[in-house]
């Protein structure tokens, strides 16, 4: 069986392959197309509640857990969730805005939770673009620091960009920046299964003037079929198995 | 007995899991998937557990209609493969 008809099969069997946690509204950016209304009341789930809700998921046979916000860093917590979700075996990602993942934090979060990708939003191509969605002074040039140092860390990443007034025409420039990236692909490393839909509204797909592969994607392209036992003893245990099952 | 002393164990970087009867492994640092069929991703869950490949080749033969001395054969060269692809590692001695 192939990974797509593995796909295939978690969707047909409603499996929740892939889930999205938004683990707080809080944010230390101010973007003005935020969605999360940050005046909404109510109580997040404890501790207890997402390791409970963590062992469920994995029971369901969920494999990638994306932890979005708001900004995920910012939940009181976040660490001893994404340890307790790595321990879980859990692929997780991170959306970030990338504000607060200095050197050390990253550090922390290779050491600590492990993610598969670390999912960072810009905006723009100069701070004038990037500050004019993140409503923050400084946050481009913070930005980059962190990618900087996260690169150092070889913590991966990849950069999504969101399709917003004031970002498309300045889209060409994207092309010629930024090098020495984390990630080559600067974007279009998006996973195939990503359950994000209304993201994916506005993640406009980049115009690379070349190809560029990108290792550190989980693309369909890196999906291959290993068939082991039964490949090389198709009358062995697998077909025995069959007949025994049924 | 094996289970005492798992001789392999999931490298880190090793996600997996099972759905339905096939078995999903991501390695994560390469970013490849590996897709199991089902007695492959029974024998990867076996070994997640703990068990060694002659405590793995016993479970199968008491839940599969095969030959043990088969099975003996089929697991050896699966878990030499699944050490190969980088997805299972020698549990070190302590």
């Amino acid at each position: 069986m192939s990974y797509q008809a593995l796909l295939a099969k978690a969707v047909n069997g409603n499996i929740p392959f892939s889930v999205l946690l938004e683990l707080t509204y809080r944010c230390n950016l101010d973007c003005y197309y935020c969605y999360n209304d940050r005046s909404n009341g109510g109580r997040s789930l404890s501790v207890a509640q997402y390791v409970s809700l963590f062992a469920d998921l994995r029971e369901l046979a969920t494999m990638n857990l994306t932890f979005s916000g708001g900004e995920p860093l910012a939940h009181p917590h976040f660490f001893t969730l994404g340890a307790r979700a790595r321990a879980l075996g859990f692929v997780i990602r991170v959306k970030s805005n990338g504000h607060r993942l200095n050197g050390r934090l990253a550090r922390r979060l290779l050491n600590e939770v492990d993610p598969f990708v670390v999912e960072i939003s810009l905006h723009g191509a100069s701070a004038a673009t990037h500050e004019r969605q993140t409503q923050v002074a400084g946050s481009f040039g913070r930005l980059l620091t962190n990618l900087e140092q996260m690169q150092a860390w070889a913590c991966g990443c990849s950069l999504i960009r969101p399709s917003l007034p004031g970002t498309r025409p300045r889209w060409t420039r994207w092309t010629r920046w930024p090098s020495g990236w984390p990630c080559p692909c600067a974007g279009t490393c998006r996973s195939p299964h990503a359950i994000m839909a209304t993201a994916r509204r506005w993640i406009s797909p980049p115009r690379p003037r070349r190809s560029v592969a990108c290792g550190g994607c989980w693309s369909n392209d890196a999906a291959r079929k290993r068939p082991l036992i039964s490949t090389r003893h198709p009358r062995g245990a697998n077909t025995a198995a069959r007949v025994r099952r049924a | 007995m094996s289970a005492i002393s798992p001789p392999f164990r999931l490298c880190a970087d090793i996600r997996y899991r099972q759905i339905a009867d096939e078995g999903i492994v991501l390695r994560q640092q390469a970013g490849e998937v590996l897709v199991l069929n089902e007695v492959g991703a029974r024998v990867v869950a076996l070994l997640d557990e703990g068990l060694a490949p002659p405590g793995i080749v016993a479970r199968l033969a008491a839940e599969f209609d095969a030959d043990p001395g088969r099975l003996a054969i089929d697991v050896a060269g699966f878990v030499a493969e699944l050490r190969a692809a980088g997805v299972i590692e020698e549990e070190a001695c302590s």
